[in-house]
């Protein structure tokens, strides 16, 4: 079955399909960071962190090094994950082991889209990550978007975690 | 001298169910067949098997359009086909167009116009560098510093990366050998075909059910199924109709 969504994912993957780029990520780290874009760092995911990433994703994550931007407490990452067919590339900020911005940056989907609007993201703002790996805050789906729901609260946990694992 | 029988109605009938009989028992087979694989898909093992046949793969559009470009050598080979990256004898997750790929600690970083993907010598996706990590897009070339370190041309300048390829600075005047993308020709596109068909992940349950719905076979596909199975309803009516006939002469 897996093989098959693959299969279908790249048969849409390799046909040239629309993407919408809300911010470009550089802009969304520069603006984080008082319009400067700082040194990049990067974390390599373990076979601990990959496990985590397996309960938070339903799969490790790839690529296994994931860069991210932490100044003075501010931690901000770009993640990646497949909706339906098309990864969507989402920025995290995080401070204190707390969300404080979600931002869809790139959405390659044809549906699912109003995951973008912020009236969505927001619900995101100041969850944590519990014991239990979910998130300590509720988010509310939205009808016709189940997939990319799924996608942004997964990287939510995961953009969570890395801020907790990562050096700083 | 015999007489000729009267041509009835029943007679035609019988006429036209005899041909329409002869007509659609092809597809009456393909349905059936078909149909009969598919309620057996299971335990026939059509679910698990993958095809490998490169005409039903090309059917599927499964084979991108366009000329096989290839950059590297030997095991840091990298190839693309209408966008679609292949490396170590495997399709990438990520698609792109090839500006070049160089070795590194054994694996390969290969340029796009709008990434570097970073593989180990085990082909395992290691980093992916989008515009917040380059100098810029999008990315012209890819080459080697003279002690091996990557340089990337952005805007026709040459700019090198660190050994961790997180910080980069401009070239210079430093010499760099930059990596080419020249034509692949039929052998490598005759293997790309087979990593696709190695990956392609469709099983034959799939094949069977486009079969038997016509969609394999497009437009003229559908249009025959749908043509079948309207001379199969025909064909039903018209043998109760003679099957429960009055008989001749009754009331």
């Amino acid at each position: 079955m897996i093989r098959v969504l693959l299969a279908l994912a790249w048969m849409v993957a390799a046909s040239p399909g629309a993407q919408t780029v809300y911010q470009k990520p550089s802009e969304f780290i520069a603006g984080n960071f008082g319009g400067r874009l700082p040194e990049a760092r990067a974390v390599k995911l373990s076979a601990a962190h990959q496990a985590m990433m397996k309960r938070f994703l339903g799969h490790s994550y790839q690529p296994s090094t994931i860069r991210y931007w932490a100044v003075g407490g501010t931690f901000v990452v770009i993640l990646e994950e497949i909706g339906k067919t098309q990864p969507i590339t989402t920025g995290f900020v995080v401070k204190g082991g707390r969300i404080e911005e979600v931002k869809v940056l790139i959405y390659r989907e044809s549906h699912g889209s109003e995951v973008s609007r912020s009236s969505f993201t927001r619900q995101f703002r100041k969850a944590g990550l519990g014991a239990d790996g979910k998130l300590d805050r509720r988010v509310d789906g939205i009808a016709g978007a189940t997939l990319s729901v799924r996608a942004l609260t997964g990287l939510a946990r995961v953009a969570l975690y890395l801020d907790r694992v990562s050096p700083k | 001298m015999s007489r000729v029988a009267p041509r009835t109605g029943r007679y035609w009938a019988r006429r036209w169910h005899r041909w329409l009989g002869v007509v659609f028992v092809l597809p009456l087979l393909w349905l059936t067949v078909t149909g009969l694989g598919l309620r057996y898909a299971e335990e026939l093992g059509l679910e698990e098997a993958m095809v490998e046949s490169g005409w039903v793969l090309r059917k599927y559009g499964m084979f991108p359009e366009g000329e096989v470009r290839v950059s590297g050598e030997g095991k840091g080979e990298v190839s693309e086909w209408g966008e679609v990256l292949f490396f170590g004898g495997r399709m990438l997750d990520e698609v792109g167009e090839l500006r070049g790929a160089v070795e590194r600690d054994g694996g390969v970083v290969v340029a796009t116009a709008e990434y570097l993907l970073v593989y180990d010598a085990g082909g395992e996706w290691e980093q992916k560098l989008g515009e917040e990590s380059l100098p810029g897009v999008p990315v012209e070339g890819i080459g080697r510093a003279a002690d091996g370190a990557a340089v990337v041309k952005v805007g026709g300048k040459g700019w090198k990366y660190d050994g961790e390829l997180i910080a980069f600075e401009e070239a210079g005047g430093e010499s760099v050998a930059w990596s080419e993308v020249r034509v692949g020709g039929a052998d490598v596109e005759q293997r790309l075909e087979e990593a696709i068909a190695a990956q392609a992940g469709i099983p034959w349950s799939r094949v069977l059910l486009d079969l038997h719905s016509g969609n394999l076979g497009g437009t003229v596909g559908k249009l025959l199924v749908d043509v079948s199975g309207l001379g199969i309803i025909v064909l039903t009516l018209m043998g109760m109709k003679l099957v429960f006939r009055k008989p001749r002469g009754s009331a």
